[in-house]
């Protein structure tokens, strides 16, 4: 797998605000990747400055091995065979849907040019649609539209700012897989901004969770999940709390819940004191478990309850348990812990999560 | 719509499109700055000609008729401000929340008067009130007076041109206060109802305070106009400050001092416009609460009456009677004109404003899209410059073209006949060239305007979406932008056009020698006392005047549905 995309501690700042913060990332043939972050985070200037609407402050911005973007120069956009979806998708309203699409066709034979619509009609799954106008089409027509319009021209790599924050609630449920699937069957590369992870982990092979123009870990969601590099990406991904613990030997923590070993994220010397995360699966109620919590919401979700449970250091915590299996808030019960394994921070480290929306 | 929490409200890229400043933007830059240097160089003569240390003319000036050209030009500016603020607003407010017979015509017709030059219908009433004119004859035929047994106001004095050009200018005020009074929330009114106050108290303690910027705005056009006058006073023979200037300039041969006038003018017409913009910046108490029906009092007889004769009186007075009188004298004597030299002085009109329409929509594309590939303070600025020319009245601007054009004719001469022993004579100077030229400073920012708000309606993602595909910015703009804003094109090419076929200052001035337009001509004939003659090329130029009043009363009425909507054409932001 070569790499397409590639950033080298790219910078950018506007009237000395800094958006984006070294921020270094590469992206392989074929993958699709996302940068997944709060409002303002940066994630968006990324994009913009991948596309050539913008240009670094520092860092360069490499497509296909070549350095098309550094510090206060950039090719402009339509020499970069970047292919942009954009929020409000910017179909061209006098054009019809196969003048749209064939808008960034190289001139070509009539014939040849009128093939290739074609072929991202059907690729898109709107065969025969090319007459009609922008407007008559539904908003989920629309995106496929403007996916295909964006193919037409084979660009190195696809690029989708929040491609699903128009439309409305029932089909951003939908269209992130079509559109994964559409961008499998071209084998596209493609990179896409999102601030709702469930788009980001159906779309995605490979995700980057950013805050305050810093990107905090690029990895698979898995791993995003189970072994999140920062107190942000384990706040951000996923329910879970942190409870204070206290390094007793190597992969060995004393705790609330009691001692608990596995293999660890990352090892601290005896003695630190480190901020375990605890995910609602990694605690199970069990009156003979040696922890001790009281109940103090209980929330039913179908095929199983979220409770919220507080320790006797007033920390709390969350645990799913089968719906079945129910205990009224108030109710004292034993926890037993049920690590797989120990993703630990140094204690007091911040998620900072309050500073997200500042930028 | 999905409610989508974040909009993305990230920083806005302000910067070119291209990261690197391409070797292609930064001609277009230096186009842009050209362009606006050679188009503020009659600004800036005039205002060079307050320092020319010579003031020998001057002096003779203030002793003796500068205080008289300040107080008519005052006296007129602050008649036709009253008279355009109560017929503009009264008329407005009547319309905007009363039901009464006739309504919805009045709401476009009352702009039609839009279309009649100032010098025009002063000349078409001069000719209906004069001794001889029908009205008088009537009036002797009716009672069995002679002449001089009767009193009878003479219409060409000051109170004269105020009226005429209070008849013809309300229409800016109008439209910008009824834009305003639809804007206002319908809540506020509603609940100053509820309270008990009678339309009237309504209109005074809360329309009018809430609409004060926009009946600024409308007021400041219609005095810029006033002041720019030229045609109006000139025939009723009303020493102001544009006749002075010419006056100083053709009788006394004194173009500095002409220039010198020309900057005191500017003082008086820089001072409105500050002034506007003060009352601008104070009040932005705009309410957008629309759901509420705004009050609507449906009139009772006696008082639909009045508010019916209340709207006819501007249309019929401003618009109708002077119409058909022009259209009588017309049919009067076309049999026996020469309709060969009218082809002729239409063609030349025709082309002439047509070909500045053309040149000055090409500049404003240029210009408005350079603005846009280069966002930034430097281009704004560029475009802020190239649209001051606006401010400047026909006289001004001739003053200021033919300084410098007269300079480099002279400085080319001097050198080719020393160098060369030839003479190159007048090259530029009293040429179409100059006459284009000052046409394009005036009216650029007409156009200019209305490209930029086309543009400005086309989101940004649009280009982006273009260039991402492989399109440069000219393919951009002539396959996405120039496609979508075809109808402010137009606009703004007709908008041009209009203006320069009603110009009449700068083109008595500024054109070759013996080379007519329906303008000149009309003016012309009227001060020759031919009036029956000059109905035709008039009755042509209030024709063609008609096509933006058209086009604002189909704004007008489209907003209706949708209120707040203000008309397209409001020239206020050179």
């Amino acid at each position: 797998m070569s790499e397409r995309l590639s950033l080298v501690d790219l910078t950018i700042r506007y009237d000395g605000a800094t958006a984006v913060d070294n921020v270094s990332l590469s992206l392989p043939t074929g993958v699709i990747g996302c940068l997944l972050g709060p409002s303002g985070c940066g994630k968006t200037s990324i994009l913009r400055t991948i596309a050539g609407f913008g240009s670094p402050s520092a860092g360069v911005v490499r497509l296909h091995g070549d350095t098309v973007a550094g510090a206060g120069w950039g090719h402009p956009p339509e020499q970069r065979r970047v292919g942009m979806i954009f929020q409000d998708l910017a179909l061209f309203p006098h054009l019809n849907v196969a003048d749209n699409i064939a808008f960034g066709l190289p001139k070509k034979p009539v014939d040849e040019r009128r093939r290739r619509v074609e072929e991202l009609l059907d690729l898109v799954g709107l065969p025969g649609m090319g007459r009609r106008y922008p407007h008559h089409l539904s908003g989920g027509q629309q995106q496929r539209i403007a996916i295909a319009r964006a193919l037409a021209p084979r660009p190195d790599i696809l690029l989708l700012d929040e491609p699903f924050s128009s439309l409305d609630v029932e089909l951003r449920g939908t269209l992130p897989r079509e559109l994964r699937d559409i961008l499998r069957e071209a084998r596209t590369t493609a990179l896409l901004v999102t601030h709702d992870q469930t788009e980001a982990f159906v779309m995605a092979d490979i995700i980057g969770v950013m805050q305050a123009g810093r990107l905090h870990q690029w990895d698979t969601a898995y791993n995003l999940y189970h072994r999140p590099k920062t107190p942000f990406v384990a706040d951000f991904i996923g329910q879970g709390t942190r409870i204070a613990g206290i390094m007793v030997g190597p992969g060995r923590v004393r705790t609330e819940l009691g001692l608990l070993e596995g293999q660890v994220s990352r090892d601290f010397p005896t003695g630190t004191e480190v901020d375990v995360l605890v995910r609602p699966d990694d605690v199970i109620i069990d009156p003979d478990g040696p922890g001790e919590a009281r109940i103090e919401e209980r929330v039913f979700r179908g095929a199983d309850f979220l409770y919220t449970l507080k320790l006797p250091d007033g920390a709390r915590l969350l645990s799913i348990a089968p719906s079945h299996d129910h205990h009224a808030p108030g109710v004292r019960v034993g926890l037993r812990p049920a690590f797989n394994h120990l993703v630990l921070f140094p204690r007091g480290e911040q998620s900072s999560q309050t500073n997200a929306d500042h930028d | 719509m999905a409610v989508s929490t974040d909009r993305t409200p990230e920083v806005m890229i302000d910067e070119p499109l291209a990261g690197r400043p391409a070797g292609g933007l930064s001609a277009w830059k230096a186009g842009m700055l050209l362009i606006t240097a050679l188009l503020a160089v009659p600004l800036a003569v005039i205002v060079a000609s307050v320092f020319w240390p010579d003031k020998s003319t001057w002096s003779h000036l203030a002793n003796t008729v500068l205080a008289e050209y300040v107080l008519n030009s005052v006296l007129l500016a602050v008649g036709v401000g009253f008279g355009t603020f109560v017929l503009g607003t009264g008329t407005a407010w009547l319309l905007s929340v009363c039901e009464f017979p006739g309504r919805r015509h009045f709401e476009w017709a009352l702009l039609l008067p839009l279309a009649m030059p100032a010098y025009i219908i002063a000349y078409t009433y001069t000719g209906l009130l004069d001794v001889a004119g029908p009205v008088q004859s009537g009036l002797r035929t009716l009672t069995g007076w002679s002449v001089g047994d009767y009193f009878f106001p003479e219409i060409r004095t000051l109170g004269g041109a105020i009226v005429m050009l209070t008849l013809v200018l309300y229409p800016y005020v109008y439209m910008l206060s009824r834009a305003a009074f639809l804007e206002q929330s319908a809540s506020a009114l509603n609940v100053a109802r509820s309270l008990g106050l009678t339309p009237w108290q309504m209109f005074r303690r809360v329309a009018l305070p809430l609409a004060r910027p926009s009946i600024v705005a409308g007021l400041s056009l219609a005095i810029m106009e006033t002041l720019a006058d030229y045609g109006t006073v000139q025939y009723f023979g009303i020493p102001t400050l544009t006749t002075g200037i010419f006056r100083t300039w053709f009788g006394l041969d004194d173009i500095l001092a002409a220039a010198q006038l020309s900057a005191l003018l500017l003082t008086f017409i820089f001072t409105v416009i500050i002034i506007e913009r003060l009352s601008r910046r104070q009040a932005r108490y705009h309410a957008h609460g629309q759901s509420q029906a705004r009050p609507s009092f449906r009139l009772a007889r006696g008082a639909a009456t009045m508010a019916f004769i209340a709207c006819a009186l501007p249309l019929v007075f401003g618009f109708l009677i002077p119409s058909l009188q022009l259209l009588a004298w017309s049919i009067e004597v076309t049999p026996s004109i020469d309709l060969g030299e009218f082809a002729v002085l239409m063609g030349r009109s025709l082309g002439l404003a047509g070909a500045t329409a053309i040149l000055a929509l090409l500049l404003a594309l240029f210009l408005a899209y350079g603005h846009r590939l280069m966002p930034g303070r430097l281009t704004f600025t560029i475009n802020r410059i190239a649209g001051m020319g606006y401010a400047l009245p026909g006289t001004v601007i001739a003053v200021g073209v033919i300084i410098p054009f007269a300079a480099l004719d002279n400085t080319l001469d001097s050198f080719l006949r020393e160098h060369f022993g030839v003479s190159s004579g007048l090259l530029l100077s009293g040429t179409l060239a100059a006459l284009v030229f000052a046409y394009l400073v005036r009216y650029l920012a007409v156009s200019l305007n209305t490209v930029e708000a086309g543009l400005g309606a086309v989101r940004p993602s649009m280009d982006e979406a273009a260039r991402s595909m492989g399109a440069g910015a000219g393919r951009t703009l002539w396959r996405v932008h120039i496609p979508l804003i075809r109808g402010s094109l137009l606009t703004a090419a007709l908008l041009v056009f209009v203006d320069v076929l009603k110009e009449l200052p700068a083109t008595l001035v500024l054109r070759p020698f013996d080379f007519n337009t329906l303008a000149v001509r009309a003016f012309e004939l009227a001060s020759d006392e031919r009036l029956r003659e000059a109905a035709l090329p008039a009755l042509a130029i209030v024709a063609t005047g008609l096509i933006p009043v058209i086009l604002v009363s189909r704004s007008i009425t489209r907003a209706r549905g949708h209120e707040g909507t203000t008309p397209s054409r409001i020239p206020v932001d050179e």
